[in-house]
């Protein structure tokens, strides 16, 4: 187990973790989300190979309903 | 007779651009995209609900609209640069509302953030929709910038009070080449026919629609303000006098003089 920081709040994950693996575990659609790693955007077609590392800061960040 | 907004080079139907927000239900959004006939509609990004994944605000806009995601959250330049940039990440094109907010109270945009911002998103590709205070001074230097339209504000986001900067709207019609969008404050479809008149291209609203009672309808009835005001500016209204002036002819009454 390892920790990170995922949209703010500590969360313990199992890593070494695709980030793939990840948004499956989450029920998270890859093409509805946007993932940015400690400040950089991962692109979608790095979710295969992009792992997440021990201390990583995840943000998962979707479209909401604005002005 | 063809009378497409332009911006950034494609025509856009439309004067309408619609928010996405507030809505009490956002199944209703669809319905109200079609009474409105709108072209343009904005988004927002936040942190997914991780407890609700599926919840996403595009499930409820149908395909074939623009997409207009805004920086709503970003205090400064550097924080609406990044919000763009996960925008078009998350693949709905390049186009992108700049808003930098950090007065909370009367959530008023900060100008000179809001210019460093649209300066390195154009530079990076976008096609920059600035939020403005309307001044001319930084309206100007948008344009020079390589903004795609400029955004004054007609009142504080959210109040429904109208017009209160007609004035300043004004100056910006007249001076500015780009296409002037007024943003924020909109409340009535008697306020959107009067900035439309006024020369106005297009009207950007959310809260006058959602906060309705028949958003459907209001839709409705705003698409046919901005049709009515945009005729009206192109038709070229009579002058205004302090005396009255007839409508009848002034002779051949029937009575003796």
């Amino acid at each position: 187990m390892a920790q990170v920081t995922l949209n703010g709040k500590k969360e313990n994950l199992n890593c070494p973790l695709l980030v793939s693996e990840f948004l499956l575990s989450k029920k998270i659609d890859p093409d509805r989300v946007v993932v940015e790693i400690n400040r950089a955007i991962i692109q979608k077609e790095e979710y295969h190979t992009r792992k997440i590392s021990p201390g990583d800061t995840i943000e998962l960040i979707s479209f909401v309903g604005g002005g | 007779m063809n009378d497409d907004l332009i911006i950034a080079g494609k025509p856009i139907r439309s004067r309408l651009i619609t928010g996405s927000g507030k809505y009490r239900d956002d199944r209703i959004i669809k319905e109200v995209l079609e009474a409105a006939e709108c072209d343009i509609i904005t988004i927002a990004l936040r942190r997914i609900d991780l407890d609700r994944p599926d919840d996403s605000i595009l499930n409820h806009i149908p395909e074939g609209k623009i997409l207009l995601p805004n920086t709503s959250g970003a205090r400064n330049a550097d924080e609406a640069v990044r919000i763009a940039r996960l925008a078009r990440a998350a693949g709905c094109g390049d186009w992108i509302k700049i808003e930098v907010i950090n007065d909370q109270k009367y959530l008023l945009p900060d100008n000179q953030e809001t210019l460093k911002a649209t300066e390195e998103l154009v530079k990076d590709g976008f096609v920059v929709l600035p939020y403005m205070s309307p001044e001319l001074a930084t309206a100007r230097r948008l344009v020079d910038a390589g903004a795609a339209a400029v955004m004054p504000f007609g009142a504080p986001i959210g109040t429904n009070k109208g017009l209160r900067t007609l004035d300043l709207i004004e100056i910006l019609v007249e001076e500015i080449s780009i296409p002037v969008i007024v943003d924020a404050g909109i409340g009535r479809p008697s306020h959107a026919a009067q900035a439309m008149e006024l020369g106005v291209d297009a009207i950007l609203l959310n809260t006058a629609i959602a906060s309705s009672k028949d958003p459907v309808a209001m839709a409705q009835a705003f698409k046919m303000a901005i049709r009515a005001g945009r005729y009206a500016y192109l038709a070229g209204p009579g002058a205004q006098s302090h005396n009255a002036r007839p409508s009848s002819p002034m002779t051949g009454f029937l009575r003796d003089e």
